[in-house]
């Protein structure tokens, strides 16, 4: 085929790139030494500039109908720190639990906790009496001994009204939380054994 | 495994800290800023309102159920992406954008409600930078403005940043660069022609 002028790709060979501007290299060099997340003092600067304006603070009206959202959760501060609910009138249940119900669910289980602790004589046969719970079954070897037993709760729910045989309404509470037993044999060598576990509570409801 | 325990006496006192002023003093100290991300995804107040509200429900509905997965420092992050998502949501069954468009007594409309509702507190003695602020960051493209106001007002990392919108640290770093930029430009560009004292 006769070609009367230069091939295509001769021509587009001749092209020449753009080159990268300034910003788009310091860019590129910065993402490479992943320091490009790291801001200069100037932008350090503007951006204090810009934070010395604060957002508008949250009207009274709206503020409130947030906290009706809130109102029957329980505040987590950490995993361990569950801060109970003043006002317990929850999405699930129309009618308020009291803090003093949610407290004793809780105090129930360290109660219950005290009285499983390995070795714990005459306490530990009413515990497992009370819950129907027995030691943690491991597969380790007889010479590992229960050495130390720790519970944190981590979460009450409630889970609403139970009505039982005898008419008497009660509040059911399902409380997680984390076991955590110590084993040591002979040699010092410690093993943990961890295990999530939930329980269900009772409480008498108040009835008008 | 589950156990059910009756329970006859109670011996545990209160916990004097309710959670009910727990979460007002939370609500306090952080709603402003979810509530100027909200503003800047949506296109009204009361847009702004119902997304950040809608947000803080699924919020709460999970850490009631258990479902949440993470401490209290895990709601921040969780709100920015839920308030992202529910606006973009918003958008598309309203179609607002394309409303404003089409409406420019619509626009004049919001203008004047827009005065009412500002961004940022207001004092008398900075008034302008804060309305001259709130503008800039309205015109900037979004994909800017909601990465600054993430990362000046939020507080967030260019990490965290990333998750909420979907993009790596670095992109959320260029975005925040760019916005930076933009917005210092304007302002300058204001303060030269007189209408800001800074």
């Amino acid at each position: 085929m006769k070609q009367d002028s230069p091939p295509l790709d001769t021509e587009l060979r001749k092209l020449q790139c753009n080159s990268l501007d300034d910003m788009l290299l310091a860019r590129l060099e910065g993402a490479a030494e992943g320091t490009w997340t790291e801001l200069t003092r100037e932008e350090l600067q503007f951006e204090a500039f810009l934070r010395q304006t604060k957002p508008t603070a949250l009207d009274s009206d709206f503020l409130s109908r947030l906290e009706t959202t809130t109102r029957g959760t329980h505040f987590i501060i950490n995993e361990k720190i569950v801060l109970f609910p003043k006002d317990g009138r929850g999405t699930r249940t129309p009618k308020k639990y009291s803090t003093w119900a949610a407290a004793a669910a809780v105090a129930l289980i360290g109660a219950a906790s005290a009285l499983m602790l390995p070795g714990g004589g005459s306490g530990t046969t009413s515990s497992q009496n009370l819950t129907g719970q027995t030691s943690v079954s491991t597969p380790l070897s007889p010479n590992f001994v229960p050495a130390g037993f720790n519970r944190g709760v981590s979460e009450v729910h409630d889970e609403g009204i139970v009505w039982k045989q005898n008419k008497q309404p009660q509040r059911l509470f399902r409380v997680v939380y984390m076991e955590k037993m110590t084993y040591k044999d002979a040699s010092g060598r410690i093993v943990e054994v961890e295990q999530p576990k939930a329980r269900y509570v009772l409480l008498p409801e108040k009835t008008d | 495994m589950d156990e059910v325990t009756p329970m006859t006496s109670l011996t545990a006192a209160p916990q004097s800290s309710s959670a009910a002023s727990a979460w007002r003093e939370w609500l306090v100290a952080h709603g402003p800023k979810f509530l100027l991300f909200a503003r800047q995804q949506t296109r009204s107040q009361e847009d702004a309102k119902d997304v950040f509200q809608d947000a803080l429900v699924k919020l709460v509905e999970k850490v009631r159920t258990g479902e949440f997965v993470g401490g209290q420092e895990a709601w921040q992050p969780y709100l920015y992406t839920a308030i992202r998502r529910l606006a973009i949501d918003l958008s598309r069954r309203d179609d607002r954008r394309k409303r404003r468009e089409d409406s420019v007594s619509a626009d004049s409309e919001t203008d004047q409600y827009e005065a009412f509702h500002p961004w940022f507190e207001g004092e008398e003695s900075d008034d302008e930078t804060r309305s001259q602020l709130e503008d800039q960051l309205k015109q900037l493209p979004e994909k800017f403005s909601e990465v600054i106001i993430m990362k000046v007002w939020g507080e967030r990392t260019f990490a965290e940043i990333g998750e909420t919108l979907g993009i790596s640290q670095n992109t959320a770093a260029s975005r925040y660069r760019y916005g930076l930029e933009a917005l210092k430009k304007s302002l300058s560009t204001a303060r030269r022609r007189g209408d800001l004292s800074i």
